[in-house]
């Protein structure tokens, strides 16, 4: 039979260059195991076998994440590796974020990839929805576990399973949702779902519940009669005629609207474009969405010394969380760049 | 909807007039409406005011 | 109450003189159609048959109704006929035949059906010997008046059809009764279903919703169950996921009726509507949770919604306000897929909203291949599709097709077994 052929990746303290004065090695690889590659080694057992370790420094993989992804890869690649192991990282957050990352970018190019962390690791969850991360202790102390833990999954990934349940084989779940079809109807499950409920036994949610960080309060810089005031909208504000051919929903873009000179939003400047709601109300008087006329008769009667002369706008409609975070990000980072002070977003 | 900017933890939230028109209600007449509009983003704008302001250094 | 069904299987359908035997349903098209004509609100109506199994793709689709015939009546009270109530009586209903009514005006959320190949596992109607009815506006008809007419086009071809259900009589009867006085009933678990029959987020006129009434002021209200599936509630003109054909054949009243007297105490329903305006959403949940406690007694409850995301938070503050009064809850939702993340599953989601059971991810789509034969409100050559992006591409062409249009495949009501899980 084949050998199955295994990229090692560590970082520089355990690819034995040095301590955090070597955090900045640039990527290399060399043949056969390394430091605790040799007791991984011995569980991966004679079919695996660690035919080159690469090693980088946790520093430059923080400092440039793809271009080191990409010379990694362009290293590890003539290996001709069936599978790329990165770690275990334990919860050394840089450590993570290097095998994370390596293993993302292999996994796009089609090698499996698995990796170890803690489960206080803060790239596990940066991480989980892109590869195979198996559950760890803290520390060093517990490389014979984790060792381990790594080379069980191995095993598996070697003979080809399908890990369609990441949690169910000593890995932290990937955080994802995927459709499927059950074996009975909805209101089958439903009810059964319900009586259990009422007679106290246990069940299960198809649908779990997130948890959100709440937002840091920013307060203002300077009194309000002082303040920049930004207007910014989910709702399908886009300029007539919508010449950026804006989406009306499921996107990752977004849009600047001209609002300077005008003292209200009329047909002639803007239009409506969201699929998830009734837009007529909204494309009758605009201001129903964005509100500038009011917004103009403040900012004359000097509640507020200046309205931002942009209005920063998408649709809202089925975006992805992802995006959202990154089109708020992208706003937040324009207006603090032309010196806003405070922005109101008008949400439907 | 209030109850979205609840859940992701938004740290500022004014309650608009309907999903469908958050700042404006067609069945007012236009004074009444911009009354309306003018409170609501009077509200916003309070809530932003509320609340220490960093050093000015 | 007690609704009586008495079903004749019906496994295709021909043109004939309309009957129904050896489960065939043969169909008079000059009779239909000058019945159907008789509305003035309409013109250039016809007919067309497609049975299981044929190469082909029905598109244009409005509603889907299932044949039935209440010879004591009512027939779709406040639509069709005068208002009386529902629920009551016998019902001749041809099992296995359904009534498409297309639309001839361009509209993003007219459906589709697929008789063969993958797609047509995910929708009911691939299954049922459909009976096809294409028309127009008679000139100077507003939408809301033709989406009206269609409505009742409709219900009075299922009428029409379901006497002939009538006329073979049945193979097979089924009734729904709630009346029990046993007392081991009594200590069973009482359980409610709260019904969002529309929502708000795209308003109508016309819309006979309730008993023919377009719900627009509804405050939640209890109906009995009978009612639901006999022809007092129809499917919203746009609700994304179901036709007034899964209404009538409602799988959640259905399931809690199989389970009436054994397992639990059906006790009732509960209309309400997702209001697009907050106090309104607000007021209802109030007002449906206290009905769900203290006017049916219940238990626990098994809530539903249709359309999209407002929906989502009228069914979690309805969930809340019933959990405040003590009253447990399931809920039958959607998931959206967005980048595939667990966090963005839901648009709103409640502190205690643990038990969800999922009706599929809302955003997936199909890929159709090329279709031998298309039925759509124009004529075939001409029929047109529109893709998840817009754009419009021949009907009997491949192409991609959203899984809301489908028609039945994206049921919220409790049918079908799309789901979706986590990993």
């Amino acid at each position: 039979m084949e050998p199955i052929r295994v990229v090692h990746y560590l970082n520089q303290f355990f690819g034995q260059l040095g301590g955090e004065e070597a955090a900045g090695a640039k990527p290399r690889i060399q043949a056969g195991p390394v430091g605790p590659g040799r007791q991984l080694q011995a569980r991966l057992g004679e079919r695996l076998t660690i035919v080159a370790t690469a090693i980088c420094g946790d520093n430059t993989f923080a400092d440039h994440p793809e271009s080191t992804a990409r010379e990694l890869s362009a290293l590890i690649l003539p290996y001709r590796p069936h599978m790329v192991i990165a770690g275990p990282a334990f919860n050394s957050g840089r450590y993570g974020f290097s095998c994370g990352q390596l293993c993302a970018a292999m996994g796009a190019v089609g090698i499996p990839a698995l990796t170890g962390m803690y489960e206080e690791n803060p790239a596990v969850e940066q991480f989980r929805s892109q590869t195979l991360i198996v559950r760890t202790g803290a520390t060093a102390r517990h490389t014979a576990q984790a060792l381990d833990a790594i080379a069980e999954l191995a095993q598996r990934v070697a003979r080809g399973e399908n890990i369609a349940y990441p949690a169910q084989v000593g890995c932290f779940p990937a955080g994802m949702r995927r459709g499927t079809i059950r074996a009975q109807e909805a209101a089958t499950r439903a009810v059964d779902m319900l009586l259990r409920k009422l007679a106290g036994q246990p069940f299960v949610s198809e649908i779990s519940r997130p948890t959100f960080s709440p937002v840091a309060r920013a307060a203002m810089r300077r009194p309000l009669s002082q303040s920049t005031i930004a207007l910014v909208t989910d709702g399908g504000l886009v300029a007539r005629g919508n010449p950026e051919r804006m989406p009306n929903g499921y996107t990752d873009r977004f849009t600047a609207v001209s609002i300077a000179g005008l003292s209200r939003l009329t047909p002639e400047a803007v239009e409506v474009n969201h699929g998830g709601y009734d837009t007529q109300f909204v494309n009758a008087d605009v201001n129903r969405l964005v509100p500038l006329d009011a917004a103009r008769e403040l900012e004359q009667e000097g509640v507020f010394a200046h309205l931002y002369e942009t209005v920063y706008a998408t649709a809202g409609l089925g975006m992805a969380l992802s995006n959202a975070r990154e089109i708020g990000r992208q706003i937040g980072q324009r207006l603090a760049e032309a010196k806003v002070d405070g922005a109101i977003l008008t949400s439907t | 909807m209030r109850q979205v900017a609840e859940m992701v933890g938004s740290p500022r939230i004014v309650t608009g007039k309907s999903v469908l028109h958050p700042t404006g209600d067609p069945t007012l007449d236009e004074s009444g409406e911009r009354a309306l509009r003018r409170r609501t983003l009077e509200s916003a704008l309070e809530m932003l005011a509320a609340g220490e302001h960093s050093d000015a250094a | 109450m007690r609704l009586e069904w008495r079903l004749t299987h019906v496994a295709r359908a021909e043109f004939g003189p309309t009957a129904i035997s050896g489960g065939c349903l043969r169909v008079a098209h000059q009779e239909l159609c000058a019945l159907l004509a008789q509305d003035r609100r309409l013109q250039a109506i016809d007919l067309e048959i497609v049975n299981p199994g044929e190469q082909c793709r029905i598109t244009d689709i409005f509603d889907v109704f299932e044949p039935r015939f209440k010879p004591a009546g009512p027939n779709f009270p406040g639509l069709l006929e005068p208002l009386r109530r529902a629920g009551d009586g016998v019902s001749a209903v041809a099992r296995g035949a359904a009534v498409m009514v297309l639309n001839s005006l361009a509209d993003n959320y007219r459906k589709t059906v697929e008789m063969s190949g993958e797609a047509a596992a995910l929708t009911p109607y691939s299954r049922t010997a459909n009976i096809c009815i294409r028309s127009r506006p008679a000139p100077g008809v507003s939408r809301d008046s033709y989406y009206r007419a269609l409505k009742e086009l409709g219900a009075r071809a299922a009428v029409y059809l379901g006497r002939a259900a009538e006329r073979a009589g049945a193979d097979e009867v089924e009734f729904f009764t709630l009346e029990d006085s046993s007392a081991r009933s009594r200590a069973l678990p009482r359980v409610a279903y709260i019904f969002a029959i529309a929502s708000q987020q795209r308003p109508t006129t016309s819309d006979p919703i309730l008993y023919g009434d377009n719900v627009r002021q509804l405050i939640p209200t209890a109906l009995h169950p009978n009612e639901i599936i006999d022809g007092a509630v129809l499917a919203p003109y746009w609700n994304f996921g179901s036709e007034s054909y899964t209404v009538q054949n409602h799988r959640t009243v259905l399931e809690l009726y199989r389970r009436h007297r054994r397992e639990l105490n059906f006790t009732g329903v509960i209309v309400m509507v997702a209001a697009e305006v907050e106090e309104a959403r607000t007021r209802n949940a109030i007002i449906a949770s206290g009905l769900a406690r203290h006017a049916l007694r219940a238990d626990g409850v098994i809530i539903t919604k249709y359309g999209g995301g407002i929906p989502e938070s009228v069914a979690m503050e309805t969930y809340e306000a019933c959990q405040e009064l003590g009253v447990k809850g399931t809920i039958v939702i959607w998931a959206h897929g967005g980048d595939g993340r667990i966090e963005g599953s839901l648009t709103v989601i409640s502190p205690h909203a643990d038990a969800l059971v999922s009706c599929g991810i809302n955003e997936e789509r199909l890929e159709l291949p090329p279709i031998a034969r298309v039925v759509a409100a124009a004529p075939a050559a001409q029929a047109l599709i529109a893709q998840p992006d817009g754009s419009l591409k021949p009907a009997a062409g491949a192409l991609q097709l959203r899984i809301l249009a489908l028609a039945g495949a994206a049921d919220q009501l409790g049918g079908g077994r799309r789901s979706s899980e986590e990993y």
